[in-house]
């Protein structure tokens, strides 16, 4: 019967102690959650400068639930896909815009919370693993500030939004753009001219076909979105961070 | 019996290393481990970029009000999720302790009830 007992508790811990180690492990080898940057179609490069979102660096967007119960904050820097900028003397008109953000690269810090957020009961990552914007028009352009290197200005984004499995047309106002020229100062960011999208505004999970009994009083229907997103006309490696400069030497078309 | 009162023992002193280091962490709610996607979103911006922002009139933390996240470990009270890293916490790691205990009492019992 000791030899029982001892055997029992020998089998327990070390079930204990193996089980953390080999999590662990696990958990290193898990790949991040990325989606593949949108190709850019033809007639949309051959209009303006393509530039490509710079992922995996600080967060591009942070939402913002402010519910009775609980504030939820998550983040994500996988934001991945392109904007094409319009003619030289109108650069914030831009001709097309496409981005691609995975649902698992949404972070709030606990884990368990990541796992609910892209459960089937809320954004449901599995049958819907990405939410995206594609951009159809900009409207309401008025320059703001302007140097001899760039240029910026403020902007409507009018396009569509797709979030768990539903598309809607939405209007980003007070959008912020910015071009820049490639210099010594934008190289510490990344090669090639870069531009700056900045943009504050709302969604309802609800119009998204998004209904959880735990909405409104513990996560808000209408969460806020803050979004700096930085992209470049240098070429994005597909599923990677790194950028490299665009093969033929220029930086604009 | 001097075996059962060995894993008794383990057992207790798996409770109170438990809560030791629920206390040394942080004494967090959800366990937590180091994660780097979130290092990176968290990574503050470069005094230059932050200068180029600032000149061309985009904010370079919009959202400075929320919280940065914690990239660490946190050994906390409950499971922070069904990956197996995070199902260590206090609460588990007491059931396994309960678990281990009472599987010997369990066993002792029927070892009485078979000698009866």
């Amino acid at each position: 019967m000791q030899n029982r007992c001892s055997r029992i508790a020998i089998l327990l811990l070390s079930v204990a102690v193996i089980t953390p180690i080999t999590a662990s492990h696990a958990l290193a080898a898990a790949p991040p959650a990325r989606a593949e940057e949108p190709s850019v179609p033809d007639e949309l490069a051959k209009q303006g400068t393509v530039y490509h979102t710079i992922s995996g660096r600080q967060a591009q967007v942070t939402f913002t639930s402010d519910a009775p119960l609980q504030n939820i904050v998550g983040k994500s820097n996988a934001v991945v896909g392109y904007a094409v900028s319009g003619v030289a003397d109108a650069p914030a008109k831009l001709v097309g815009a496409r981005w691609v953000m995975p649902v698992a690269s949404l972070a709030t810090g606990i884990p368990l919370r990541d796992e609910h957020l892209a459960g089937d009961h809320w954004l449901d990552a599995a049958k819907f693993p990405t939410i995206e914007f594609s951009l159809e028009k900009v409207e309401d352009i008025a320059a703001t500030k302007s140097g001899a290197d760039f240029a910026s200005f403020t902007a409507t984004l009018v396009g569509t939004m797709e979030m768990h499995g539903v598309k809607k047309p939405m209007r980003v106002e007070k959008a912020k753009l910015s071009f820049l020229k490639a210099s010594e100062r934008t190289a510490s960011i990344a090669p090639g001219d870069l531009l700056f999208i900045q943009c504050t505004y709302e969604v309802k999970l609800s119009d998204f076909g998004v209904v959880n009994g735990d909405v409104p009083g513990k996560v808000a229907d209408a969460i806020r979105l803050d979004q700096i997103l930085r992209l470049t006309t240098a070429t994005v490696a597909p599923g990677t961070e790194s950028v490299k400069p665009a093969e033929d030497g220029t930086a604009t078309k | 019996m001097k075996s059962a009162a060995l894993v008794h023992s383990m057992s207790a002193a798996i409770v109170v290393l438990a809560l030791a280091a629920w206390l040394a962490t942080g004494r967090e709610a959800f366990t937590r481990w180091p994660n780097a996607r979130l290092e990176a979103a968290d990574a503050p911006v470069s005094e230059s970029e932050q200068d180029l922002l600032g000149e061309i009139g985009i904010d370079a933390a919009p959202s400075a009000e929320s919280a940065a996240f914690e990239s660490r470990f946190a050994f906390g009270l409950v499971p922070s999720g069904a990956d197996p890293a995070h199902l260590l916490s206090l609460a588990t790691t007491i059931a396994l302790a309960a678990l281990l205990s009472g599987g010997v009492l369990v066993a002792a019992r029927i070892r009485r009830a078979t000698d009866s």
